[in-house]
């Protein structure tokens, strides 16, 4: 997957760059941590590993470089490692070709880019959940899960803004998907968004040749997006909706959406979330409401505490709950965290 | 008993006069030799959120900005920006980690951007301009 192997090439050419041309003030790292504590009132697995006993599987950290190496030219790339996968992968690593302040380039892995949130899906100072609704951003494939995002794609992108006070831009790209369990060739994509300072609308559509060994090869999978995003006065409001359809298994398709509303109050950002995932299927169909509490402590350290209460909401489902307790009809989850960016 | 009221007023008022930091403008600057005009509100906007890399007279602009404990960073992304401290940062944050734009590089204060944009001819940065002297230029003033 997001192996270190496949880091060095360009983590030596940026390397070699750093040392040779750029100043020191020309380098940046950043970094971000997340550490999280979820419990929830089951025995029975949420994602795979919350249950009753508590569980901070979920924790990870990224160190983060980039350096311009001339008016036109930038390279950056991403570290990431996970508790509960205990590696050290490489998030994307890109170099950037600006041809004009209006058209910039990027060849390499880049970060998936259709939904609100996908490309800072890690960095929990840019929104008001602990995570983002796992109806929609779960990035695992397969039929254990929603099957919308990927973590990133090797390829080429070009994005073209225009505007002033509402900037417009379109964002094709071409490139592909690989991973230790599903496989994404030929994938072509177009992102289309108009930002102001107080709004964003996003439109996105991406078809791929999907392969997951012994399931599929080469099936046409497509995936359209909307989404909205509202920061007016103190008021936040996003929504989103994704549709996926993979050619020949409806077992791979998926609807999925979900609101937020939310209340900066001070140093404090109180939200209420629904959201909803709806497969043919029927195997991964559940609702969900989630109340968070994010507290800004300062501009680079962000706790919340979260409550979610997960519901099946097909007979013959259980959800993202590996097994629904006979006699229940949902699991809650509270979530405690810290993310802290450097 | 009034009075005394009004004297533990007045002083408060005259300690608070006193202590808290008086902004008056925050002014973009660059190297006297650089060959950068002035630039609008606008483009100040977009150059100091990621979305040019260039003004005019400059085709490679080295970004400068100050650490979020600097009164001065305050006041830039508030004034210029529009956007609050932690919005700005959380906006940054977005940026960064998706590697679509490099970050200002952040020094401490207001006497080290000035110092570190007088000796680099392609470094753009802002300062309080209360500080500002002939070692630099101003390319945008906002009150």
């Amino acid at each position: 997957m997001r192996c270190i192997r496949s880091l060095v090439p360009p983590l030596l050419l940026g390397c070699a760059v750093m040392a040779g041309q750029a100043t020191a003030g020309d380098v940046a790292l950043h970094g971000f941590v997340r550490s999280v504590l979820d419990v929830s009132n089951s025995s029975s697995p949420y994602l795979e590993t919350i249950d009753n006993k508590g569980d901070f599987g979920d924790s990870f950290a990224g160190l983060n470089y980039a350096t311009r190496l001339d008016e036109h030219w930038s390279v950056a790339g991403q570290l990431f490692s996970k508790v509960k996968e205990g590696e050290i992968e490489l998030d994307w690593a890109f170099a950037t070709f600006q041809a004009t302040n209006d058209l910039v380039v990027r060849f390499g892995r880049q970060k998936y880019p259709l939904g609100l949130v996908t490309e800072n899906i890690d960095i929990g100072v840019t929104y008001p959940w602990i995570r983002p609704p796992v109806e929609m951003y779960s990035l695992e494939m397969g039929d254990e899960s929603p099957n919308h995002i990927v973590e990133n794609f090797d390829g080429i992108s070009l994005a073209y803004t225009t505007g002033d006070e509402w900037q417009f831009t379109v964002q094709p790209l071409i490139g592909q998907h690989g991973s230790s369990d599903t496989t994404q060739r030929k994938m072509l994509g177009l992102k289309l968004e108009s930002r102001s300072d107080t709004t964003t609308l996003q439109a996105g559509f991406i078809r791929t040749d999907m392969n997951i060994p012994t399931e599929l090869s080469d099936q046409s999978r497509k995936s359209f997006n909307l989404g909205a995003k509202l920061e007016v006065a103190n008021v936040l409001a996003m929504v989103e909706y994704v549709d996926t359809e993979v050619e020949d298994s409806t077992e791979f398709d998926a609807k999925s959406s979900y609101a937020t509303l939310g209340y900066q109050a001070g140093n404090f950002l109180p939200s209420l979330t629904y959201a909803t995932v709806e497969g043919q299927s029927g195997a991964l169909d559940q609702d969900s409401i989630s109340l968070a509490l994010a507290y800004t402590y300062n501009p680079s350290v962000i706790f919340k505490a979260q409550w979610q209460n997960i519901k099946p909401n097909d007979p013959e489902s259980d959800g993202l709950i590996e097994e629904l307790p006979m006699g229940d009809t949902s699991v809650d989850v509270f979530s405690f965290s810290m993310d802290l960016v450097f | 008993m009034k009075i005394k009221i009004r004297r533990t007023m007045l002083m408060l008022l005259s300690v608070m006069l006193y202590t808290t930091p008086v902004m008056s403008e925050v002014v973009i600057i660059a190297h006297p030799s650089s060959g950068a005009s002035e630039i609008d509100a606008k483009l100040s906007k977009k150059l100091y959120m990621g979305k040019v890399t260039t003004i005019p007279g400059m085709t490679y602009v080295a970004l400068i900005g100050q650490t979020d404990a600097s009164p001065t960073k305050a006041a830039f992304s508030e004034k210029v920006v529009g956007k609050g401290l932690n919005k700005y940062n959380a906006y940054w944050s977005e940026m960064i980690f998706s590697g679509k734009a490099i970050p200002p590089k952040e020094l401490a204060n207001d006497a080290e951007v000035r110092a570190y944009v007088a000796s680099h001819f392609d470094a753009v940065g802002y300062v309080d301009a209360g500080i500002v002297d002939d070692s630099v230029k101003v390319l945008f003033r906002v009150r």
